[in-house]
């Protein structure tokens, strides 16, 4: 059968977070917490594959002991065994910290197939868990997905590659990477939600993943946040004027300038 | 995380339907009645074996809650099917009566309803004129029901009837009626005010010879078992228009800050403020008032008294939410685009269904009676 | 890990990654950062490389140098004409091992955020993503001559400032625009041609066919993190039809006012606003929509506000970030034209 490992994260609702305003920082006691919204979808992604190949998932996150609300979040969905990665020396990890502490973990639960992530996390925005675990576990990673069909130990992937479309072959084990355009996420059944929290939940500390304590948290992490401040939304009202074609060619370099055009 | 996930299905599912339910008047398409099926929102309160969630009357409310919140008439099919056919089915049906009709019940694959209301008894269930003439191991069945919910689209019908007359209320059986069985008869859809969408009916019973083994309960226990199913039902008619009383508030509220008169938003100007701080705390004190009685049921305690006060008082609030609501939106919430108008209409029926509020005190009055009458 | 052997102050120049987009031209970011890269390097005196890898790659040169780069790296061969997440890296890493910059700068485009967060594993390194302002720093806790990046975090509620005080390379990707572009003349720019080495056999992902048509799930509106939305100002059904070009193209989906969906230009699980659907995507653009309190405040948690309609003093315009007075269906039949051209496959 199918082993499927998905990487799930708490994180502060991002939405309706509270700030301190001199410090920039959310205020965690005035925010809710839930799963990051990727997250789901990548969830969901494993668990079609599930309904479709028969596979075993597992639901793995890394955070404080109350992260475990996301695992049971997991469970009500259908999600097989969950395991929670936490230890206080993991506290203040950047993501490539965290890419090594997931990868260690999915290394010691044993052989899989599938890694799925979502795109990226909305409280740092900076979707590098994905890249950063298949570079530590040297498995492929393939994103932008719209079909994923398994043929005995390969995976057959359309794609959205660049600006093309492709079809790919790849050989088992694969980290897939999904976003919010993936699917639509199942909802729970109530009676699964009901027994979601009765369900077991595999801890694993520092001292089941292996290091040592300065590869780990703030102490591990290449990067340091020096300064965090808050940012207000004002909108620009900016008026694009000129003939069609210049305000056409102001349009597309802001669109790229937000991102939002990415080439 | 059950509020969330309700939440989450009536806006991501429900909502695109409940306008169009209002305004055709017309049932939910059969693939949301199977998605409900699936989240179990058909048999909240069934066992797991049987297909359902076994939430506890806590549980309950909040799902209510959640669907009524965005379309009332699916929250009173869904509330009725749950509180007043499944759960009696649960609690007086033997074994075997569980075993055949609980599965689809709970599962959505069959829709279920309770009548007692006749064209001469509604609250005086003892004035039932339907019905139930022993026949070797059948009963024949023949009488009128009217405003029947989900009667349009029900499957199974706890139907009261009278055995014997002499006997008054002891007189009155609960027959389990199916709609294949010969003789019976859908007849008008209501046109109604509000809840359009949920297919209220008459119902014909013309000699339905109904199996001896279909008796819920004994002959005898028809009004015990109605009276005790509606204080269960109260609650969901209560968790009903608590949503509809939410979902009025929060349409007020979004639109009091977004409305800008005399270079304001009229929810800073106090008449509006008060309005708004006004029906947050009712509404919040009629959930409270739900979750007590709930709570007592859950825990086995008699709850008649608190379910028919958690009724008056979810319903009175509820009415007067969407009433301050409507003023608050002026004159868009007197157009037929938004939906502040349906709340309205939806809103009214509840202080009347399940029992009016009149009798709702008369049951409260009657507690007191009993506690205080006595000294 | 490849990095951590060396002393960090063996790690002296600053490197940018100069993308080829489309096989046919250099994207515009990477010039923004070659310009922003210019400022760096003289700063901490240092050396600007631009760091070029493609097919035919020679042609490109010409236009990199006018950008003032002290060196030009580049690669040029068949396995380089797209971005390939095995061969890129690879390369990178060798060349890192090898010439040991200090900084290298990404933009954040597809492949730059692809390129970037692999090697800074790779060299147990930090990475700073989306970054939208760099300077240097001297410090008395950290060191001299550190990078400074900043970015939005928490979904753009806040500015996180970023350093990365003890490992090599210093690294970040760039949002694209946020830099100018800038021109110098008269610079010296050695050019260094790279053998190509990577063996193609060793890539796991195998090709097969192209597929013909993609069929993109659909996603409820309130997940869409792209919203194209028509109204009045379009006219008729068959100008709000092309919203669902423009919607294809930019991966998004298509909303309405109430006027649409009254008339039945579209469906009502299209409507945005107060009977409707609240959305919150990255970029909402409002095509022919004057912004009734019912439509806006529905949408006023977009990232990016766009509004295009005929008067400026429409409401919309309020809260918009970017505002067009033109017609909205002839700006959106330009807009789609220009993005075709520009994301034509080849």
């Amino acid at each position: 059968m199918l082993s499927i490992l998905v990487c799930i994260k708490q994180v502060p609702d991002t939405q309706k977070a509270v700030f301190d305003p001199r410090t920039g920082v959310i205020d965690r006691s005035g925010t809710e917490n839930i799963m990051n919204p990727d997250d789901l979808h990548a969830l969901e992604m494993a668990l079609s594959l599930k309904d479709e190949y028969g596979a075993s998932v597992t639901a793995i996150t890394m955070g404080p002991p109350q992260a475990a609300d996301v695992l049971n979040e997991a469970h009500a969905l259908g999600v097989d065994r969950c395991v929670l990665v936490s230890d206080q020396r993991f506290a203040g990890s950047d993501s490539l910290v965290t890419s090594k502490v997931l990868s260690r973990a999915i290394v010691k639960l044993g052989a899989y197939d599938i890694i799925v992530t979502g795109r990226e996390a909305i409280d740092g925005n900076t979707a590098h868990v994905g890249f950063q675990l298949s570079e530590f576990l040297q498995i492929p990673l393939l994103a932008q997905i719209h079909k994923f069909k398994i043929n005995k130990d390969s995976a057959i992937i359309e794609r959205l590659y660049g600006h093309e479309y492709q079809k790919i072959q790849v050989r088992l084990p694969v980290l897939i990477v999904v976003g919010k355009h993936a699917n639509r996420v199942r909802i729970p059944r109530l009676a699964d939600i009901k027994t979601c929290t009765d369900k077991k939940i595999i801890v694993m500390t520092m001292n089941d993943i292996g290091g040592t304590e300065e590869e780990y948290g703030a102490a591990g992490s290449p990067t340091v946040v020096i300064e965090t401040e808050i940012f207000s939304h004002k909108r620009g009202k900016e008026i694009l004027s000129g003939d069609m074609n210049e305000i056409i060619d102001i349009l597309v370099h802001r669109l790229k300038k937000h991102n939002i055009l990415r080439y | 995380m059950i509020q969330k996930n309700i939440r989450r299905f009536a806006s991501e599912v429900l909502e695109e339907w409940a306008n169009v339910l209002d305004r055709d008047s017309k049932p939910l398409p059969p693939h949301v009645v199977r998605e409900m099926g699936r989240l179990n929102i058909w048999g909240i309160q069934a066992p797991a074996q049987y297909g359902g969630a076994g939430l506890d009357t806590v549980g309950y409310s909040i799902v209510i809650e959640e669907i009524s919140r965005v379309s009332a008439a699916v929250g009173l099919g869904v509330s009725v099917h749950n509180s007043v056919c499944l759960a009696p089915l649960l609690k007086f049906g033997t074994p075997e009566q569980v075993e055949r009709f609980v599965p689809d019940l709970a599962s959505g694959k069959k829709i279920g309803g309770f009548t007692v209301t006749e064209p001469q008894a509604g609250s005086d269930a003892a004035s039932i004129q339907s019905t139930a003439v022993s026949d070797g191991d059948h009963y024949i069945l023949n009488g009128q029901k009217t405003f029947v919910t989900n009667g349009g689209i029900g499957d199974v019908f706890l139907t009261a009837a009278t055995v014997d007359t002499r006997k008054k209320a002891k007189g009155l059986a609960l027959f389990i009626v199916e709609k294949s069985m010969d003789g019976f008869e859908v007849g008008k859809i209501e046109d109604m005010m509000g809840m359009r969408g949920n297919m209220v009916s008459e119902l014909f019973f013309n000699n339905v010879r109904v199996p001896r083994e279909n008796v819920l309960g004994s002959t005898e226990d028809g009004f015990r078992i109605s009276m005790q199913t509606l204080d269960m039902g109260r609650i969901g008619i209560a968790a009903q228009a608590l949503g509809i009383g939410t979902a009025a508030f929060e349409a007020a509220a979004r639109y009091a800050m977004e409305r800008k008169q005399f270079d304001r938003p009229v929810g800073t100007f106090q008449a509006v403020s008060f309005k708004l701080a006004d029906m947050k705390t009712h509404l919040d004190a009629a959930r409270l008032l739900i979750y007590r009685a709930a709570n007592l049921k859950d825990r086995s305690l008699p709850y008649s008294a608190e379910s028919a006060m958690c009724k008056l008082y979810a319903s009175t609030t509820a009415m007067q939410a969407c009433m301050e609501a409507l003023q608050i939106f002026g004159g868009y919430g007197y157009v037929k685009d938004l939906p502040v108008e349906r709340f309205f209409r939806d809103a009214k029926i509840t202080e009347i269904y399940e029992g009016t509020s009149e009798i709702m005190k008369i049951i409260i009055g009657n507690e007191i009676i009993k506690q205080f009458g006595r000294l | 890990m490849s990095g951590k052997q060396v002393s960090i102050e063996n790690y002296r120049d600053v490197w940018i990654f100069t993308e080829i987009q489309d096989h046919e031209r250099v994207l515009e970011g990477a010039l923004e950062l070659l310009s922003k890269g210019r400022e760096i390097a003289d700063t901490l005196g240092v050396k600007l490389y631009a760091v070029v890898f493609a097919l035919e790659a020679e042609q490109y040169l010409p236009v990199v140098e006018r950008y003032g780069p002290d060196v030009i790296l580049y690669c040029s061969d068949r396995g380089l004409k797209h971005y390939d997440s095995q061969i890129f890296p690879d390369i990178y890493t060798r060349l890192i091992n090898e010439y040991r910059p200090s900084i290298i700068l990404f933009p954040s485009t597809e492949a730059g955020t692809d390129l970037a967060p692999r090697l800074a594993q790779r060299f147990g390194t930090g990475l700073t993503s989306h970054c939208t302002g760099l300077s240097i720093m001297d410090s008395d806790v950290y060191g001299k001559g550190l990078l400074v990046m900043k970015r939005p975090a928490y979904s753009g509620n806040a500015i996180a400032t970023v350093i990365c005080p003890r490992r090599r390379p210093q690294m970040a990707t760039v949002q694209q625009g946020v830099f100018d572009k800038k021109e110098i003349h008269g610079r010296k720019t050695e050019i260094v041609r790279l053998p190509f080495n990577f063996d193609i056999d060793q890539l796991s992902v195998v090709s097969l066919e192209a597929p013909k048509r993609w069929d993109k799930p659909k996603v409820p509106l309130e997940q869409a993190s792209v919203v194209i939305a028509g109204g009045r100002g379009l006219g008729s059904k068959r100008n709000f039809d092309t919203l669902f070009e423009l919607a294809e193209i930019l991966g998004g989906e298509v909303g309405a006012t109430r006027v649409p969906v009254f008339n039945r230009w579209c469906g009502e699980e299209r409507m945005i606003g107060q009977t409707g659907k609240t959305i919150r995507p990255q970029l909402y653009l409002g095509f022919g929509i004057s912004g009734q309190i019912q439509h806006t405040a529905s949408i006023v948690d977009s990232e990016i506000i766009v509004s295009i309609n005929t008067s400026t003093a429409a409401p919309i315009t309020e809260l918009s970030d970017y505002v067009i007075t033109e017609d909205a269906h002839a700006i959106l039949c330009r807009l789609i034209e220009r993005l075709k051209t520009e994301k034509r496959t080849v």
